[in-house]
């Protein structure tokens, strides 16, 4: 018997089971007289019939554990009490954290609740992953190099060459689109974590809190859903944690005491919004001021008034106002790395808080990985690209040479893409261009000669050369068959 | 001519360690099943030579639907796959109608004496 045969099988039918009991140990919580002891047996026992096949022992003394506990409960011999309730949670993480451990597979330890939805009588078919990443690379490859094909049959006088292309045309573009759409993913399967992440962080730090989703039908590529799984439980304890007031605390400011963690999903133009909003207290300003002046940074004032200061500052990699540590809060990483998350995604990330009413945070990233919307435009010789997700919008700016323009009652400081890429000074014009972004440290304007419109680009990344500024993200092929320098404006100052 | 076997337990984990066992053993399994519902049916539709059947299973278990199976053929061949430490559960089994059984992790070479004696 060669276990390393079934470990994939094992893998996969454990990650369910532990769904599944996550999910009836949540629903015998919130209803309490009806425990689901057979189901929960049920999946404890597979679970330990296949460590024991595997040889996992830890993994079968800890379901065997499970099992008796509920056989006592069935019996009659132990309550089904709220103790008891915890005991299976801690039991069901336990299970995790070893299967974690004998299989080598770490998501196991944070339990990865994707729900596997039965649809209908067909059953789904299973394709490898890493297939589908390089199926969705082809596709999007393929799109773009008939769309040379076909300027090029264009611009020749063959006639037999433009109809045939665009036959190639017509099938490339349709199967980059199923191709597309085999990646889609409903974003239920990203929230399936999040209750068990608001139970245990409301039962970590004394609070009540619920978890309310809507949108859990929008899709998105699985890449982008399993990129944001992570930051969206770190910003869904952070919520519980730092945001959600103790019970007494809320009653006292005439609220609920059970505090609300709402999170959402909506489709536009740009891409996929993922909203995560809290009723809670808001982000406590003058202790992140504090702490800010403390550590001797500039401007810590800024965080009181200025959303996007106030993100930055929470941002900083280490940085944490808790003054204890818990499995949930306090450990300073969590709004780093939803940053790093978005980021590297081309997405952007959006704070509100609100003093006492609550905070949101809203991320913004591109629906797709392998092909991104962008907007095109001129600067002296170089054509850049800018992902959607970072536009925040286009404006028309007066002022040559100023430092900073007035856009809508917003003072955003201005840069000069053509200075930047060392293009040198163009020639003068009254009012010039701009597209105002989301940059490292806030809104910026970037003086652009004209915009070209927008287009669906596919990045290349490069292993950039020395000298080459983080801003600059890689490189595209137009459908024109033009190069076009992709900016990452997050990385600009 | 090989002989046919009816698989059937909740998990694929299971089913495709039994049925990998057996198909190297020269038999030919001729059906999968992941209730004692689906049991019954594919027992009446492929009447196979031998069943082996997991006892924890949902909607319909692994005793029920060794009664029904013997109910309608006594002559059925079912072999019972328990977990450790479930005897009063196997004892039933027998009582229903099971013929034998083997204990959860598989050994291939006792699966295949259980088989035997079995089928003799």
């Amino acid at each position: 018997m060669d276990p390393a045969r079934y470990a994939a099988l094992f893998a996969s039918e454990s990650r369910d089971h532990l769904a599944t009991s996550t999910r009836l140990l949540l629903a015998w919580e919130r209803a309490p007289d009806v425990p689901p002891i057979d189901d929960l047996f049920r999946a404890f026992h597979t679970i330990k019939g296949m460590a024991a096949a595997m040889g996992y022992d830890p993994v079968t003394e800890t379901a065997h554990a499970l099992e008796t506990l509920l056989d006592s409960v069935r019996e009659g011999a132990a309550a089904a009490d709220a103790a008891l309730l915890q005991q299976l949670f801690d039991g069901v993480q336990a299970l995790g954290e070893q299967i974690a451990d004998a299989t080598g597979d770490q998501r196991f330890a944070a339990l990865t609740a994707t729900v596997s939805t039965a649809s209908g009588t067909i059953a789904p078919v299973r394709v490898a992953r890493q297939r589908l990443d390089r199926l969705g690379r082809l596709a999007a490859e393929l799109d773009v190099a008939t769309h040379r094909l076909i300027r090029y049959a264009e611009r020749s006088a063959d006639d037999g060459l433009e109809e045939r292309t665009s036959v190639v045309r017509r099938v490339a573009s349709a199967m980059a689109d199923e191709v597309a759409g085999a990646r889609l993913t409903p974003v239920a399967d990203l929230f399936a974590r999040l209750p068990l992440a608001v139970r245990d962080a409301a039962h970590d730090l004394g609070r009540e809190a619920r978890l309310e989703t809507a949108g859990d039908a929008v899709e998105a590529d699985r890449a982008v859903l399993e990129a944001l799984a992570e930051p969206l439980v770190h910003l869904v304890r952070n919520a519980v944690g730092h945001g959600i007031e103790a019970p007494a605390v809320r009653a006292a400011a005439g609220k609920p005491p059970e505090g609300v963690v709402r999170v959402s999903a909506v489709r536009d133009r740009g891409g996929l919004v993922l909203t995560v909003q809290d009723d809670g207290a808001g982000v406590d300003r003058a202790a992140v001021r504090a702490r800010a002046e403390r550590e001797g940074l500039a401007d810590a004032g800024a965080v009181l008034t200025d959303d996007d200061a106030l993100l930055a500052m929470l941002a900083r990699p280490g940085f944490t106002t808790a003054t204890a540590t818990t499995r949930t809060a306090g450990r300073g990483v969590g709004v780093d790395a939803v940053l790093v998350a978005v980021r590297r995604l081309r997405g952007t990330v959006q704070i509100e808080s609100l003093a006492g009413r609550g905070t949101t945070w809203r991320l913004r990233v591109p629906v797709g990985v392998s092909s991104v919307r962008a907007l095109l435009a001129r600067v002296g010789r170089v054509t850049v690209a800018v992902p959607f997700t970072g536009v925040r919008e286009a404006v028309r700016i007066t002022g040559e040479g100023d430092a900073y323009t007035d856009v809508r009652g917003r003072r955003l400081a201005v840069r000069s893409l053509r200075v930047l890429l060392g293009e040198g000074e163009g020639p003068a014009m009254g009012r010039r261009p701009a597209v105002v972004v989301v940059g490292a440290r806030g809104e910026l304007a970037l003086v652009v000669d004209a915009l070209l419109g927008q287009q669906e680009i596919l990045v290349e990344a490069f292993a950039a050369p020395r000298g080459v500024p983080a801003w600059v993200e890689g490189a595209a092929v137009l459908a024109d068959g033009a190069t076009a320098l992709v900016l990452a404006p997050g990385a600009l100052t | 001519m090989a002989q046919t076997v009816l698989v059937v337990d909740d998990a694929i984990f299971m089913r495709t360690m039994i049925a990998d066992i057996l198909a190297q053993a020269g038999f030919e399994i001729v059906g999968e099943a992941e209730n004692g519902r689906q049991a019954v049916e594919l027992y009446a539709k492929l009447k196979p030579d031998l069943v082996t059947m997991d006892i924890v299973m949902p909607e319909v278990g692994g005793i029920d639907a060794v009664r029904e199976i013997c109910a309608a053929d006594p002559e059925a061949r079912i072999l019972m796959c328990s977990a450790m430490g479930q005897q009063a559960l196997v004892v039933q089994a027998i009582q229903a109608g099971a013929k034998d059984f083997i204990v959860k992790p598989f050994q291939p070479s006792r699966v295949l004496e259980a088989v035997q004696r079995v089928l003799s």
